[in-house]
């Protein structure tokens, strides 16, 4: 099992997009922040932020890409990173953290860990600022598990964000500020993605869908189609629970291997009353037509497609969020 | 006679710990303790699947001092400062991990660090069992103590550990590798929580409790002004995914009625020598609180659990029906009073004789406190039914004057009231508020008696003159009855009815095995509700066999 999927391009957005984004937080809330996410063993993402965290907690799975099987899998990976979240912590660089073992679908969806570690307590009273689910793999099909139930359950990574989500709306907390970062493969889940574009009776979508990406290449397509279903599940998720989400421009990269193309999709998450009903509830079309961020050697830029017409955003992503609406209420 | 280190084998070290701590959590307490004595204000305690952590913010160790800390059974602490001084602890966790890590700070110091690697003693002596088993070696061949320590700690130079591996002051104790009974033994939340409420100086849950602060204060107070220190610690607890700040267990809620009576401060002294300070809050009803855990009082050496909560319960002479309607706990601080190794007793000195003789009086003084407590909770209860019962006579007199014999009837239960009122004011603890209304009752239920003697009076002249005549006696009228009767204040009265026998048992928290319950059962059908004519009667039957039961206290 790999311990990192760590390519130039991931490199560069933690430490050129992310971590500006993650300052930006420390120095609005005045305060260290707490990480939710999955760093794998090697947790770079921890090591590169460390100066911004204050707690975190991690899901690591025992044997990728494998179903999980505690019986049978070694504990090594869990270990190695309980290992060094354990030094930084002593390191005084961290003042707490907890490891779930399992995938974090499985874990969230089930409510327990591989080991019976419940979610609940932890995630019922610990203000996240900082998500951080990077599903940079090419798992990209729903997890098999078993629920707590016996029952076979497939487990979806946008249900898990719904409930993490949900955990954070029971919070009481006057003001909850926090950044979302979701990885994913080109080929996430594929299926829904077909159905969502097969299904849309939104007209915007269906035009987007029928005229303006159609005379694309395939994998064009692809990418539009599968940022607009994130954009728009996430955007749904966010409020019905709650929040109001400001989504930054999209990173589209490559990572490991000539076939490894992902979407980076940040979110800064706002309480909805700080809006005062003042807010548009539907994805725009300003950001459905959105060029896409990608990465050169050691800088973002805007990818052109001369074959669309597509906006140009800014590739600073704290300049782009102090630039918005959300911003004058923040 | 002559010894060398060749005659302590190395096997003494797992004969020691094991013997010492049969409760796996005891490391718990150890390492905390050693955080108390190191001034710690504030402990870290971290439970999670391969390793556990006890974080301390106190004074930290240098060299010399982690040098010492590793002597087996040979303590640099001073017993009359330090709650651990037998210099073992530090071995506790022997047989629970693999590996016992602890870097320290102290001030002006750089970090250093403890290793212990008991997975390789224990490996090492393992294999020497294996061989001495096989013959392949003799005893003289077993490997001494002084080597297997030395072969399997190590201590680091000051600056071999840079500031950026332990940056603060303190200690943090690491155990790597933790046994899977260990782990199963501290992963319950509640249970760890609960051997730590209980065993360590923890604070009072001022959200909780409404006389933490109260009793915090006073209990420092009394330590001052004896020249002592009371220490308390913050304490966090994370096992896995559950993280809470504890606090010692009592609640509000372990009281009926969510309220406890104030509590009540004991010294334990004679002469000149302060052993320690009691406290006790008192059930606000005669009953036993409600939470079975924490009734009676616990016996703390600062705030170490000493024993458990029935260890005191021999010095109480009211045993159980007294001791249960207290929590408390009793604070040894007097330096030369110690725990003995296993924790369960004090040693034997003559400073343990001059404790048990002040517990005994401390104890006395609290079971007088609550006879007179219950002495007059009765005596209230009684006045509030009597003045009920004499505001139902009274207006009954109002309404039927003209019926002699009636009024005779009247007569004689205002009568019964008086010799309710008169029995209760023979108690010795009543006090004096609690005397005034039970004669301010007595006086109207006079009152009432000459009312209606004089009416019968007036009834039997105007039988023989045929005539009305005045009253030759001024007496009050109904109306002036009621408006003193109105004055006395009034308790709320368990008026609870039971449904059997059994539920009135219950109620009163007695416990009976399934097969004598169905005995009880028995006999309420039988002989209980044979008494009763109708379900009313069969109330009252159990009402009045609950005082009677009472009474028995």
């Amino acid at each position: 099992m790999p311990n990192s999927f760590t390519s130039p391009a991931k490199d560069l957005i933690r430490k050129q997009w992310n971590k500006p984004l993650l300052r930006f937080l420390k120095e609005q809330l005045n305060a260290r922040l707490v990480y939710l996410g999955l760093p794998s063993p090697d947790a770079e993402d921890i090591s590169e932020w460390i100066d911004f965290l204050d707690n975190v907690i991690a899901f690591q799975c025992r044997d990728y890409p494998n179903p999980s099987n505690p019986d049978e899998q070694s504990r090594e990976a869990i270990e190695q990173l309980e290992a060094f979240l354990g030094v930084l912590e002593r390191q005084s660089k961290l003042s707490g953290f907890t490891v779930f073992d399992g995938y974090i679908e499985e874990v969230i969806l089930k409510g327990t860990d591989n080991v019976g570690i419940e979610t609940a307590p932890l995630l019922e009273k610990e203000l996240i600022t900082v998500y951080n689910l990077d599903f940079c793999n090419s798992l990209t099909s729903p997890i098999e598990f078993i629920d707590s139930n016996g029952e076979f359950r497939e487990g979806y990574k946008l249900d898990a964000v719904e409930k993490l989500l949900a955990f954070q709306s029971q919070i009481q907390s006057v003001s909850k500020r926090f950044l979302f970062f979701l990885t994913i493969h080109r080929s996430f889940e594929v299926a829904r993605v077909s159905q969502f574009v097969k299904d849309s009776e939104n007209q915007m979508f269906r035009n987007y869908f029928n005229k303006e990406i159609n005379g694309l290449k395939s994998h064009e397509q692809k990418i539009r189609m599968l940022r607009l279903y994130v954009l728009e599940n996430l955007n749904r998720l966010f409020f019905k629970h709650g929040f109001v989400p400001e989504f930054l421009p999209v990173v589209y990269y490559q990572g490991i291997g000539d076939n490894s193309f992902l979407l980076h999709f940040g979110v800064i998450g706002m309480n909805i009353e700080v809006f005062d009903n003042n807010f548009e509830k539907q994805i725009s079309q300003k950001l459905i037509s959105q060029k896409f961020v990608t990465t050169e050697t050691n800088s973002f830029i805007l990818a052109e497609n001369p074959k669309i017409k597509e906006q140009d955003v800014e590739v600073n992503p704290v300049d782009f969020f102090t630039a918005s609406e959300s911003f004058r209420l923040w | 006679m002559r010894l060398t280190k060749f005659d302590i084998g190395g096997e003494i070290i797992a004969i020691l710990t094991r013997g010492m701590y049969p409760n796996p959590k005891a490391a718990l307490r150890e390492y905390i303790q050693n955080a108390v004595d190191a001034k710690s204000k504030k402990v870290d305690v971290k439970i999670r699947q391969n390793s556990i952590v006890v974080d301390d913010n106190g004074i930290g160790m240098d060299y010399k001092v982690l040098r010492k800390a590793v002597r087996l059974g040979v303590s640099d602490k001073n017993p009359k400062k330090d709650v651990g001084f037998m210099g073992i602890g530090i071995y506790s966790a022997y047989h629970l991990c693999e590996k016992l890590v602890i870097y320290s700070r102290k001030e002006g110091h750089s970090p250093y660090r403890l290793t212990m690697n008991f997975v390789g003693m224990k490996e090492e002596l393992e294999e020497q069992r294996s061989l001495r088993l096989q013959e392949e070696i003799n005893d003289d061949e077993l490997t001494d103590l002084q080597t297997l320590l030395e072969k399997h700690i190590d201590i680091t130079n000051e600056g071999d550990i840079s500031h950026e591996e332990f940056p603060r002051f303190g200690t943090r104790v690491e155990l790597h590798g933790i046994e899977n009974a260990f782990y199963d033994e501290v992963a319950n939340f509640e249970d760890t929580a609960e051997y730590l409420r209980l065993n360590v100086p923890l604070k009072f849950d001022r959200d909780k409790f409404k006389y933490a602060e109260l009793i915090e204060n006073q209990i420092h107070e009394i330590c001052k002004k004896n020249n002592t220190n009371f220490e308390l610690i913050d304490l966090e607890l994370q096992v896995n995914s559950q993280i809470e700040d504890l606090y010692r267990p009592y609640s509000d809620e372990d009281f009926h009625n969510e309220s406890p009576n104030e509590p009540l401060f004991k010294e334990l002294k004679k002469g000149k020598t302060f052993l320690g300070v009691s406290w006790a809050c008192m059930n606000s009803v005669r009953r036993k609180i409600i939470n079975k855990k924490h009734r009676g009082f616990l016996l703390r050496k600062q705030g170490f659990a000493v024993g458990t909560r029935e260890s005191l319960l021999k010095y109480f002479q009211k045993q159980r029906t007294h001791y249960d309607r207290y929590i408390g706990e009793v604070i040894i601080v007097n330096p030369n009073l110690l725990p003995n190794a296993s924790r369960d007793e004090l040693e034997y000195s003559p400073l343990r004789t001059l404790f048990i003789s002040e517990m005994e009086r401390v104890a006395e003084e609290y079971d007088l406190h609550s006879d007179t407590f219950q002495e007059n909770s009765k005596a209230r209860e009684l006045i509030t039914e009597q003045t009920e019962a004499l505001k139902k006579i009274n207006k009954e007199f109002s309404v039927s004057k003209n019926d002699a014999d009636y009024l005779i009837k009247l007569a004689v239960r205002v009568n019964t009231v008086k010799s309710k009122i008169k029995s209760k004011l023979k108690g010795k603890l009543l006090e004096q508020k609690t005397t005034s209304e039970a004669r301010q009752v007595y006086q109207t239920a006079e009152n009432i008696e000459k009312g209606i003697e004089n009416r019968v009076k007036e009834l039997a002249q105007i039988k023989k003159s045929s005539k009305t005549s005045k009253s030759t006696k001024k007496v009050k009228t109904p109306l002036q009855n009621a408006k003193d009767l109105s004055k006395i204040d009034t308790v709320e009265v368990d008026s609870k009815n039971y449904e059997s026998l059994l539920e009135l048992f219950k109620d009163l928290e007695y416990e009976f095995l399934d097969e004598f319950e169905n005995i009880l059962n028995l006999i309420d059908e039988r002989f209980v509700q044979a008494l009763a004519e109708t379900k009313t009667d069969y109330y009252e039957i159990l009402h009045e066999l609950k005082q009677e039961i009472q009474n028995l206290d």
